[in-house]
């Protein structure tokens, strides 16, 4: 039997500065080959947990593991297999990137002729810059950079803390494809950002962090239905649309159906909503546009970072 | 491996700071300065024994080396750690341990580079210029202020992996300039005033050889250590008998304070939150 074993497990975290509290419990895990999104307002404690899985910081209680390795004991290992971008970055100004690259491809132990520097800054979008200085780039030349850096090797796991702070829109597009094709390589993501549509658009999970403790953690979709957020279609049909009512009604996750015209507007829960088109589409009936109007991650980030039962007392009240 | 990989990247960078070359350039203007002006100026023209030119440079050199040091060392680590980079280099797969041990062997060979260049220039002139050039005194001399510069790194390089913010740092490292040039010998005087006021010790006469603890306390000082050392290679006959004083004893202390120093560092920075 071959048990799975969790990328990154934090179990029970806690990491107290003198007096303050930075993260109280935090019970987290990633799996292999996702992409995770690591949410929350600045200061509610990502980069305290970063810095304990790169063994920045050491836990005051609980464990963190990676590949099922020790984080503070076996962090050296661990940082053998893994790529990090760093928070608040700064890199050695005197140094030009070509030698930055070249002494992260000596400290990862690969050979010199596995590696081509030129393709890899061509890359992160910055190949006029391989030979310059450090010191004259722009924070988000700095970013590139690192990013590249962070790639060599072809690490099993990537951490980005803030991986999109200093980059212009055209470098947050580069940032997310090349998430997505280390993904697509076999690599796992874990990245953090208090930007929410970035994480919307690349993450398959993401985990909520509010005041040091993760106060959610699962696929988007489930998250917005734990929420009670449910999405409304709006589905233009051409043909008279009576027969697929009861049959769109029967479909789980559908709370309420009603026609106006030719328009059909059904209230489900978001996973539902591709089995509500195609019940439609079965029952005969041609679709000829649709809208959706879903709870999108914001105002979920906001309802979870905010307290969400005040919120919903008030609504009652 | 990995430290070595640490230190290299390290000399790399720091060779390149204005900084640093500037201090290279004024310890071999020094050095080149004083050969000039015994071989020169003072003497003439004449020729002029060796062991007196060294002799003379013991003073200057044990005041400017420690400043050196201290500035190539002081921030190494805690520059780093204030500007960020030190996440960069630790999200790397090196320990704790490469980076204190690798900084300080990048520092160290740099102050060996600046003690080097500024003898190789002084030492060219030194040997044009004087009729009793001794290569073995000479060697000797150059590597025991090598291993004096490399003591201060270490110093230095200690401190800056237990500071945790640049400004700290710029204050610690002129208070470390000022304890070992400075304050060290107050110390020794109130020790000394404080053992004659409480009859452990009777004021001492001139030639009277000073009690071994007070031999001891100032030999710890690794400047004094150093001067010991260099004054018998040039020659000079010590009237003191004491263990504290002997060449061993001296090399011992300044090798002494590089192991002690980092490895407390090695410790402490170790367990540190970044």
């Amino acid at each position: 039997m071959r048990l799975t074993v969790s990328v990154i497990r934090l179990e029970n975290v806690r990491k107290e500065y003198g007096e303050l509290t930075a993260l109280d419990g935090v019970n987290l895990s990633v799996e292999s080959g996702e992409v995770y999104g690591f949410l929350g307002p600045n200061g509610a404690g990502k980069s305290t947990t970063i810095n304990i899985i790169l063994d920045f910081a050491r836990p005051t209680a609980g464990t963190a593991t990676v590949f099922g390795m020790d984080a503070t004991e076996e962090s050296q290992a661990i940082r053998d297999r893994i790529g990090v971008l760093p928070e608040g970055l700064d890199l050695y100004g005197r140094l030009t990137a070509r030698q930055h690259l070249e002494f992260v491809r000596e400290s990862k132990g690969v050979p010199s002729e596995a590696i081509d520097f030129e393709a890899i800054v061509e890359r992160v979008g910055i190949p006029e810059a391989i030979d310059r200085k450090v010191s004259g780039f722009s924070k988000g030349m700095q970013q590139r950079l690192a990013l590249g850096a962070a790639l060599i090797g072809d690490p099993e796991l990537i951490i980005l803390d803030e991986p999109s702070s200093g980059l212009d829109p055209e470098g947050v597009r580069t940032m997310r494809k090349i998430i997505l094709e280390e993904v697509d390589r076999g690599a796992t993501v874990f990245f953090s950002s208090h930007i929410l549509d970035q994480v919307e658009a690349v993450c398959d999970r993401v985990g909520i962090l509010r005041d040091g403790e993760l106060v959610a953690q699962g696929p988007i979709s489930e998250l917005q239905s734990s929420m009670g957020g449910e999405a409304v279609l709006e589905i233009e049909t051409a043909d008279s649309q009576s027969g697929a009512i009861s049959a769109v009604e029967s479909v789980a996750g559908v709370s309420n159906v009603s026609t106006n015209n030719g328009t059909v507007t059904v209230q489900c829960s978001p996973p539902a909503k591709i089995d509500v088109l195609n019940t439609i589409q079965e029952a005969g009936v041609t679709v000829e546009d649709f809208s959706l109007d879903e709870q999108s991650l914001e105002s979920l980030f906001m309802s979870y970072t905010n307290g969400e039962s005040a919120e919903k007392t008030e609504v009652r009240a | 491996m990995s430290t070595l990989t640490v230190a290299k990247k390290d000399f790399q960078d720091a060779a390149r700071s204005r900084l640093l070359a500037g201090l290279i350039v004024v310890f071999a203007l020094f050095q080149v300065g004083i050969v000039y002006w015994m071989t020169q100026v003072s003497a003439g023209g004449e020729p002029i024994e060796m062991a007196s030119v060294l002799d003379l440079m013991v003073i200057p050199t044990y005041i400017l080396l420690p400043i050196i040091g201290t500035m190539i060392g002081y921030k190494s680590i805690v520059g780093e750690r204030n500007s960020g980079s030190l996440k960069f280099l630790l999200g790397l797969p090196h320990s704790r341990q490469d980076v204190v041990l690798g900084k300080f062997l990048g520092r160290g060979l740099l102050v060996t580079v600046a003690v080097l260049v500024g003898f190789i220039v002084g030492g060219g002139l030194l040997f044009a210029s004087t009729s009793s050039f001794d290569p073995t005194v000479f060697v000797g001399y150059v590597l025991t202020t090598i291993l004096l510069g490399v003591t201060f790194v270490a110093v230095a390089v200690a401190f800056s992996s237990v500071t945790k913010s640049t400004s700290i740092a710029t204050s610690g490292a002129i208070a470390l300039v000022m304890v070992f040039l400075f304050l060290w010998d107050v110390v020794m005087m109130i020790a000394s005033e404080i053992a004659i006021r409480a009859s452990l010790m009777d004021r001492l006469q001139p030639g009277e050889i000073p009690p071994d603890w007070y031999l001891l306390l100032g030999n710890l000082n690794p400047r004094n250590a150093y001067a010991n050392v260099i004054a018998s290679l040039v020659g000079n006959s010590n009237p003191i008998d004491s263990v504290f004083t002997q060449d061993w004893f001296s090399l011992l202390v300044l090798g002494g304070w590089i192991v002690v120093m980092i490895g407390l560092a090695l410790i402490k920075f170790e367990r540190v939150d970044l």
